[in-house]
């Protein structure tokens, strides 16, 4: 059956990075306005976001402040989640915690794209050994479970949150230089990267500015997906003691925590931070379902 | 005599997200038994729409809104599914697509998806089955059928793969064979094997045929009638002898003088203006702002599809001749 | 004979990877900043041992050299000295290993059950409450962090309602373990006609096994959907569906055996996804598996552990990649086994 406008790219040889970019995003910019569920899911992530920022307005106590008295206690109104063995507020230390675990979201998966897709684009621009070299280590760093991957690394490099990034990114950084070395190679073959470089570009200016702008709607739908990724394996890690230490609030960490008194009763330690955890982490399924709706209309969720 | 298909008034539209596309907006035509009909039209217009419709083949978003379509008598709209698929899909009436590679299923055999046709309706063991599609294959004239059989459509040129379609469609001797764009896709030269190979096998099998096409070139060997549709409706009906000789509808007109090479495709059709949103027809008769007759009632009212002479219809307010 | 000639040409493929894969392995310890000798004896080790182990290592000899030796001991199924436990690492993951790996494939198995099934509903009946139900199903599912619902599972299951057994091991605490012959639980019971071990193994099983497929069966779900609902739409299921095929062998035959094509390509990844996520949940259910190793090297800094799991998971994931691909080729017609 005809299918309807196949809404093929606009090929047009406009060169600023700005304008096609933002030519590009109009689309799913609308597309996000208008479906309620991405809507949802886009609106969590901005309150999500301010919550960040504005932690220290948003909480009620100081994240650290320990006090005996009060540990163990349940929700009420004083701690809206309870209090922990420390007699720390739980739901302070969990808004903190969102900071935290967003920042390292965010870097891990900005670093993971930056250096992934540069690489790839380069490789799939340049073709050869190089090329060929890139792929195989992708190969190899995809040919371990990525979480195991992540553990294992985190282990050689020692508990901290810079390590948290660099691993989360580490594990990754190979889908995007597969996605961005795919975009190119097919890129490189349509007339308009012909026609830019024939008008005296450089090969790095065919690629920066005229080729990989097109191919950022494809690694933005990926680049929501391994934000709930990036969430799910660096709050893992720190369960397992690998990743952010404690005393500093993360989900994880708290969830690790809260382990050890669940079967005591005390269930707000554990549960409310895995519960911050599964709305961020909904929240970016659910507008990375909303993209891929945008960019691939076939396989509508 | 009752006719062999009778579409009065088909209406089917796509309902999508941001707009209704009326794909097919009012259109009849009428076939007789062993009848040969060409339907032409630019892409768009909804000939492949109105084709599927009668095999009530329309998935969602779309939906087959109003209208009858009449075959033998029956009413195929008002039709339970079970009895459609009993009687008349793959039975009484077959359809041949264009894509032919991508219409076999691709982790099936030839032999299989050709005879589980014939199982299916004739309730025959697959022995049976498998002999006879043996004979369809070599009816369509597929070299070295034993091995074809045992081959998957990857496996085959598009060539191979239409002539197994064909044979899929004649298996149980339909009396309606639809052919959408049988051969587009295909290299020229198979093309022509294909028309002819259609041709040959409408005097063995007198099922009627109805050959969906740009070719007017193709209509013009082939047929004995022509349908042709503007932007969801019909806007000229007859036999080929009298549209090609004397076009009454400014449309026609312009696709036959558009065509100095009759080999040419339409699709780069020389008409000046572009074919008509089909999610926003033009208000009156959909051609005119293409129209060189167009006169003020074009702009307001729909022409009606109206008989002018024996088995010749046309929808217009200034009809060309007279 | 040509599938054969393929699978041998896929094992030779296998050899560069495999050799990436204990690179990447080696380089974790050798070339990371960090004390190797340190790493392998761990933080009670007094200066002689770790003078003694560095000269056994040849740390002071070139890189390529030490990886030498590396892949050797390896290759001679030496995989280092675990001192937290005081057994070679070797004998660790043999003890381990098969626990894990049961884990896995009742979790991947419960998986293939529930979400397929529930994907080609949904894709069929697109739309409708199943559908609407089965994608909010799937997107929370994939949205759940397992570490966190094995821990609410527990809470309610064991604490709460006391249907579950406590997370401590996989058999009731005085029971005895079948004979080893495969060192997996439930073969062994089974093995040993012993149904009082087995369906204790499989009440100590059921939560974790459930745990790790929740999000499994969330992806494999949405995976199944968008295939079917695209093969729904595909040529091929249209001529079917125009040769008067009942609407049945359409969707179950023609539609179905296509669409899991991709989702069967799926399976090898969910597989590494649960092998990871066997570290978390048995951590949290208290089973002595692999991944309860890995955390237990960890917490101990015994670096050799670690190694070797990662080593052992990786390889155990590339083969299961390869059997999938084998798998792959077996039922798509179109590969060809060039
Ligand atoms: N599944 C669908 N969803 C939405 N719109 C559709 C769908 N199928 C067809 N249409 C629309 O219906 C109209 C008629 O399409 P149709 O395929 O019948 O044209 P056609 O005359 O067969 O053209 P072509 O010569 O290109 O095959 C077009 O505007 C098309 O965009
Ligand atoms: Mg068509």
């Amino acid at each position: 059956m005809t299918t309807m406008d196949d809404a093929a790219p606009a090929d047009t040889g406009r060169s600023w990075w700005g304008a096609r970019l933002w030519g590009r995003l109009e689309y799913p910019a609308y597309i996000i306005r208008r479906n309620p569920v991405t809507l949802f899911g886009f609106s969590v992530i901005v309150l999500l976001v301010i919550i960040a920022l504005a932690a220290p307005l948003i909480a009620t106590h100081d994240p650290l402040a320990v006090s005996p008295a009060n540990a163990l206690e349940p929700p009420s109104r004083q701690a809206l989640f309870g209090t922990d063995q420390y007699g720390r507020d739980v739901f302070s230390r969990i808004i903190y915690a969102t900071r935290l675990d967003l920042f390292i979201a965010l870097t891990s998966v900005g670093l993971a794209f930056a250096v992934g897709t540069v690489l790839g684009a380069l490789a799939g621009y340049f073709a050869g050994l190089a090329d060929n070299l890139l792929m195989r280590l992708v190969d190899v760093i995809m040919a371990f479970p990525p979480f195991i991957l992540a553990m294992g690394t985190a282990a050689a490099l020692g508990a901290g949150t810079a390590n948290i990034i660099y691993v989360v990114a580490l594990i990754q950084a190979p889908i995007y230089v597969r996605l961005a070395r795919g975009e190119i190679l097919s890129a490189k073959e349509r007339p308009y990267a012909e026609a830019a470089h024939t008008m005296g570009n450089s090969p790095l200016q065919v690629i920066f500015i005229h080729l990989l702008p097109n191919c950022v709607p494809v690694l933005l739908v990926q680049v929501a997906v391994n934000l709930s990724w990036a969430i799910l394996n660096a709050a893992g890690l720190s369960f397992i003691g690998l990743g952010v230490r404690p005393p500093t609030p993360e989900w994880g960490g708290m969830i690790n925590e809260g382990m050890a008194f669940m079967l005591s009763g005390h269930w707000w330690l554990f549960f409310f931070p895995g519960l911050a955890i599964v709305i961020t982490i909904l929240a970016f399924n659910l507008l990375a379902d909303g993209l891929r709706d945008v960019f691939d209309p076939r396989l509508r969720w | 005599m009752t006719r062999l298909l009778e579409i009065r008034d088909l209406k089917t539209y796509f309902y999508l997200r941001r707009a209704v596309v009326r794909a097919v907006d009012g259109v009849s035509f009428w076939m007789d038994p062993g009848e040969m009909v060409g339907l032409v039209g630019e892409s768009g217009s909804g000939k492949s729409v109105t084709a599927l419709s009668v095999l009530r083949l329309i998935q969602m978003p779309g939906r087959i809104v109003s209208g009858e379509i009449f075959f033998q008598g029956r009413d195929l709209l008002a039709m339970p599914e079970a009895k459609m698929n009993s009687t008349v899909r793959g039975q009484a009436i077959t359809m041949v697509f264009q894509n032919p590679r991508s219409c076999l299923n691709p982790v099936l055999t030839v032999g299989k998806q050709i005879s589980r046709v014939y199982r299916t309706h004739k309730g025959v063991s697959t022995g049976q089955a498998n002999d006879r599609s043996l004979g369809l294959l070599k009816l369509v004239q597929i070299p070295d059928p034993e091995r074809v059989m045992r081959r998957y459509p990857h496996q085959l040129s598009g060539g191979m793969c239409q002539r197994v379609m064909i044979a899929m469609a004649l298996i149980c001797q339909p009396q309606l064979v639809i052919a959408d764009e049988p051969t587009t896709g295909l290299d020229v030269t198979v093309q022509s094997q294909i028309l002819s190979l259609m041709r040959d096998l409408r005097s063995q099998t007198q099922a009627a045929q109805l050959l969906i096409t740009h070719d007017l070139g193709v209509v013009a060997e082939t047929c004995d009638r022509i349908v042709i549709m503007y932007c969801g409706k019909v806007v000229e009906t007859g036999s080929v002898q009298d549209v090609f000789q004397q076009p009454t509808h400014p449309y026609t007109a312009a696709l036959l003088h558009s065509v100095p090479d009759v080999r040419k495709d339409f699709r780069t059709t020389t008409i000046p203006g572009t074919v008509p949103d089909a999610r926003d027809p033009p208000s009156g008769c959909r051609f005119h702002p293409r129209c060189t007759a167009c006169a003020d009632i074009c702009r307001v009212e729909e022409p009606p599809l109206i008989q002018i002479g024996p088995s010749r219809e046309v929808a217009c307010h200034q009809r060309l001749g007279g | 004979m040509r599938l054969l000639i393929y699978i041998a040409r896929r094992l030779l493929l296998l050899i560069p990877t495999l050799l990436g894969v204990t690179i990447v392995c080696f380089s974790l310890v050798r070339v990371l900043p960090g004390n190797p000798a340190y790493f392998i004896l761990g933080p009670y080790a007094t200066e002689e041992d770790i003078e003694q182990v560095k000269t056994e290592l040849g740390l002071d000899k070139p890189l390529y050299q030490q990886y030498v030796i590396y892949l050797n001991d390896i290759l001679h199924g030496d995989l280092g000295y675990a001192w937290h436990t005081s057994q070679p690492v070797a004998d660790d993951l043999k003890q381990r290993f098969p626990l894990s790996i049961e884990l896995a494939t009742i979790a991947l198995i419960i998986t293939l059950i529930v979400g397929v099934p529930l994907g080609v509903v949904s894709a069929v009946k697109r739309g409708s409450w199943v559908d609407n139900v089965a994608r909010v199903l799937a997107v929370t599912g994939v949205s759940m962090p397992m570490f966190w619902t094995g821990l609410v599972l527990i809470y309610f299951f064991f604490f709460r309602l006391r249907w579950a057994p406590p997370p401590m091991g996989v058999l009731d605490v005085l029971m005895e373990r079948p004979p080893t012959v495969t060192g997996m639980i439930l073969v062994d019971s089974i093995i040993a006609g012993n149904w009082e071990t087995f369906g204790s193994a499989i009440s100590h099983l059921i939560l974790p096994a459930i745990t790790l497929a929740l999000p499994m069966i969330g992806s494999i779900t949405r995976m199944t959907r968008s295939s079917m609902a695209e093969v729904l739409h595909s040529d091929y299921v249209r001529t079917a569906t125009a040769f008067g095929l009942p609407r049945r062998t359409v969707i179950y035959r023609d539609a179905l055996q296509n669409a899991l094509l991709p989702v069967v390509t799926m399976i090898g990844v969910l597989y590494g996804f649960a092998l990871g996520g066997t570290v978390l949940i048995e951590m949290i259910f208290g089973l002595t598996g692999m991944g309860s190793y890995s955390f237990g090297s960890i917490m101990n800094m015994d670096y050799a552990g670690v190694q070797g799991a990662v080593l052992m998971v990786a390889v155990i994931f590339v083969m299961i990649n390869l059997l999938v691909d084998i798998l792959y080729a077996f039922i798509d017609p179109r590969i060809s086994y060039g």
